[in-house]
């Protein structure tokens, strides 16, 4: 019987980073990595811009010549079916047992498509995968797109938006709430990215679902019927209403989960031999609190991580949550939130903000500062050096005396100053 | 992955490369933003996967991304349009700095200006003194001297203190009655075109020792002409929390422009060339247009702030299509302007020598506020008369 040393499940941004760390450790240690969709590790967090035909196929591939020709590394284009904790292995759609002495999840996601009556009709769409960004490309190249509605208004959903109006769609956007993207914007915030959808001729619409989706004679999307018991044609809807995690592997096999993968700080399942990263982690700290990390980069950390601890038990790495720090661009605003951006309790916090447009950009800015400390911030427009910032705040470092609060907000001040004040 | 960052360790910019850039590469979304942005020549083959790929490899970089390292000119034009804020600039400089032979511009730079320069580096600095004696005046004195006393106002134009242009600035300080002490020479220099060469061994060396003879001056001021030698001064201030406040000549001349006799000189259109490293990096943009407002106003070029094109200094002539880009630049002012601004000293020199005959007329702000100061006493003497 063959035994794999390290088997991977997943080629996304988790899966990835982790063959690439395993291939670092210099024995000849064998890898396998499993994935139905061997189209590679590719960038999906950049999908949106092949939509707007800023980058082609080719850039999206986010894994090189010399990592697929790699000898160590077996890659099986298949679906995993069932984990066997019991005898370390893993069957694949095609019956083939793979034996591994160390496993990791990386499954992901998919999108949640609630349930609308309609939801199933030709020309209603979700948006995570290479393959549907095809799609949807393909489509508005025929120009079957005239106009589209697209239900969720936050990160994925406005910059779908913004990606199908560069493609000369007309979009409505529907928010069930009354803001935009409420994971990162305040209603200032949402209020200036509003207006620049608005500028670029989206219509949006609040606290508005679909109550209906509706159908033409020949079976496909011709409207919605919304909440507010509107009628609005369109030709196609796309939902992005967020993601669900691929936990079923790791239930079937008997793995903790609750709303993702359960790990310990290492990254470890219930199993100690197996490891799970990325979107499909839920990971309870030393404290017991839970945290789900949906996000691209922490993705790829905790697949060097969890490679890490995979090949060396004896000292283990913590995946360091640090501090949170989401991103995405609005019509040329880059906003980042880091840290604790929108801070629940207020006690000590004191905030400032810069607010201040020019011809071209909209500057707003939000900073939370407690014990001497910058604690979080939502910055909109010129972006603020975030990874600086994502140190600063994950570090805790103390404002020097000789810099002040005012001076920290403004627009070209060096954070470097506040990074380097310790040593 | 967020560690501890260069605390309680000596600083050095291989250690801050390795923490900004390669432990941050999983931010990257690969959306090719940055290299849709970038001016400088590379082959079509080059994929961001390549790009990253060379920061975790340890060998030495080669073929094409070889070539894109060499010709890339740190102007940093791919850090605004990043969604994450990746510093792909910083990335494309680590891999500048495992480069092991460098093509002969590169080093040609580094032979005349190195920590410890050879016998004849230094007997090419010393026929240049002598020639220039009478041109550098007071100069003559400071230049590579280590006998400087405290002084509350420094001025420090590094290796330009033979460029007429700092001549100029000195000028318009004893014009304005301070009292300040002057720091340059090649071994004064700040190490950072060396920096953006990759050699980051010597940089460190230039950042330390330069940080050691502003201590030795304790200034609480300290101007410089070029952008580079700010952006030095400015790393100096973080790493050390110095108390000085690092001023571009053209900070220094608006907070001093009640006392300056600015005039508009010119009818000439002038338009504002931003500099990658004062406006785009230090984000130092308004400062020269409020300046800009006392000589009579200028035009907005098409492509500033942020977005502005570089004089492609800094890849050493090493991308062939230097000299295009630089002309398209050229061309972007003539739409708009007779003359072009700069409130960097390299900026203005490559325009202004490089290009001498695209026929476009460059000024520096030196120069434009010394020219008011001859106006002025020709004004008065012509009035004593």
């Amino acid at each position: 019987m063959k035994i794999i040393d390290y088997v991977i499940i997943g080629a996304g941004q988790a899966g990835f980073f982790a063959g690439q760390t395993l291939l670092k450790q210099e024995n000849k240690t064998k890898i396998t990595i499993i994935d139905e969709d061997l189209d590679s590790f590719y960038y999906r967090a950049s999908l949106k811009y092949m939509v707007k035909k800023r980058v082609g196929e080719k850039e999206l591939i986010g894994t090189t010549q010399s990592f697929f020709k790699n000898k160590r590394i077996n890659k099986i284009a298949q679906k995993v079916s069932v984990i066997n904790p019991s005898d370390n292995s893993v069957i694949l759609g095609d019956n083939t047992i793979i034996h591994y002495k160390k496993l990791l999840i990386a499954t992901g996601g998919y999108s949640y498509i609630p349930q609308i009556p309609g939801s199933e009709i030709e020309g209603v769409y979700p948006q995570r995968t290479l393959e549907d960004t095809r799609r949807i490309c393909e489509i508005a190249d025929r120009g079957k797109f005239k106009k589209c509605l697209i239900l969720g208004a936050g990160v994925l959903g406005t910059e779908l938006a913004e990606s199908l109006v560069e493609r000369g769609v007309k979009v409505e956007l529907f928010s069930n709430r009354n803001t935009l993207v409420p994971r990162m914007l305040d209603s200032r915030a949402a209020e200036i990215v509003a207006d620049l959808f608005k500028k670029n001729g989206v219509k949006i619409h609040y606290e508005a679902s679909f109550s209906k989706i509706l159908e033409d004679e020949n079976k496909k999307v011709r409207g919605v019927e919304t909440t507010k018991g509107e009628i609005i044609d369109c030709d196609g809807v796309f939902i992005c209403t967020g993601m669900k995690r691929n936990i079923e592997l790791a239930k079937n096999a008997g793995l903790n989960v609750e709303r993702g993968i359960l790990t310990n700080n290492f990254l470890q399942t219930s199993e100690p031999n197996i490891f799970a990263a990325g979107d499909v982690v839920e990971i309870v700290d030393d404290k017991q609190s839970h945290h789900l990390i949906d996000l691209w980069g922490p993705a790829g950390d905790m697949g060097k991580i969890a490679a890490q601890n995979m090949m060396d038990n004896s000292n283990p790495i913590p995946y360091n949550i640090g501090a949170f720090h989401a991103y995405t661009i609005f019509w040329k605003h880059n906003c980042h939130v880091l840290g604790d951006f929108a801070p629940k309790d207020l006690t000590g916090v004191e905030t400032l903000t810069y607010d201040q447009k020019s011809s071209t950009t909209h500057n707003y800015y939000k900073m939370h500062f407690k014990d001497n400390r910058i604690i979080g911030i939502l910055s909109l427009g010129e972006a603020r050096d975030p990874i600086h910032l994502q140190h600063i705040i994950s570090e805790q470092l103390s404002i020097p005396p000789n810099i002040s609060k005012k001076e920290i907000i403004e627009r070209g001040f060096d954070y470097e100053r506040i990074l380097y004040a310790k040593r | 992955m967020v560690e501890e960052i260069v605390k309680d360790q000596k600083f050095t910019y291989g250690l801050e490369l390795q923490k900004l850039v390669v432990d941050e590469l999983s931010n990257c979304i690969g959306c090719n933003e940055c290299m849709r942005v970038c001016p400088v020549s590379k082959s079509t083959d080059l994929t961001i996967a390549l790009l990253n790929e060379a920061l975790t490899n340890e060998d030495e970089p080669k073929g094409i991304v070889k070539e894109f390292a060499l010709n890339c000119c740190q102007c940093g034009r791919c850090v605004p349009v990043c969604p994450p804020g990746v510093r792909r600039d910083l990335m494309v400089l680590y891999t500048k700095s495992k480069i092991k032979s460098y093509p002969s511009s590169y080093s040609a730079y580094v032979r005349l200006k190195q920590p410890d320069p050879p016998a004849a580096a230094r007997a090419i600095y010393a026929l240049k003194k002598k020639t220039m004696k009478k041109a550098l005046g007071r100069l003559n004195d400071v230049i590579d001297t280590d006998d400087l006393g405290e002084a509350e106002l420094l001025f420090y134009p590094g290796c330009y203190i033979f460029n007429e242009v700092c001549h100029k600035t000195v000028a318009i300080m004893e014009y304005l009655g301070e009292d300040f002490e002057i720091m340059g020479g090649y071994t004064k220099c700040c190490g950072w075109p060396q920096y953006l060469q990759g050699r980051l061994e010597m940089a460190d060396v230039f950042l330390e020792r330069l940080w050691k003879c502003i201590s030795k001056i304790n200034p609480k001021r300290i101007i410089t002409t070029c952008a580079e030698c700010y952006a030095a001064l400015r790393k100096i201030k973080a790493v050390y929390n110095a108390d000085f406040i690092p001023l571009t000549t053209t900070e220094y001349f608006l907070q001093n422009v009640d006392r300056l006799p600015i005039v508009k000189f010119t009818d000439k259109k002038i338009g504002f060339h931003d500099s990658c490293h004062i406006s785009r990096k230090y984000r130092e943009d308004e400062t020269p247009r409020k300046l800009l407002e006392h000589f009579g106003g200028y035009h907005e070029l098409d492509n500033n702030k942020s977005n502005t094109k570089c004089c492609f200094y800094y890849n050493f002539e090493n991308d062939p299509e230097n000299h295009n880009h630089r002309k398209e630049r050229i061309q972007e002012v003539k739409d708009v302007a007779d003359v072009m601004v700069s409130d960097c000293i390299t900026c203005y020199e490559v325009f202004k020598d490089k290009m001498g005959d695209e026929g476009l007329e460059v000024f520096d702000f030196n120069e434009m506020v010394f020219h008011c100061i001859q106006l002025e006493e020709k004004k008065k003497t012509e009035g004593e008369n």
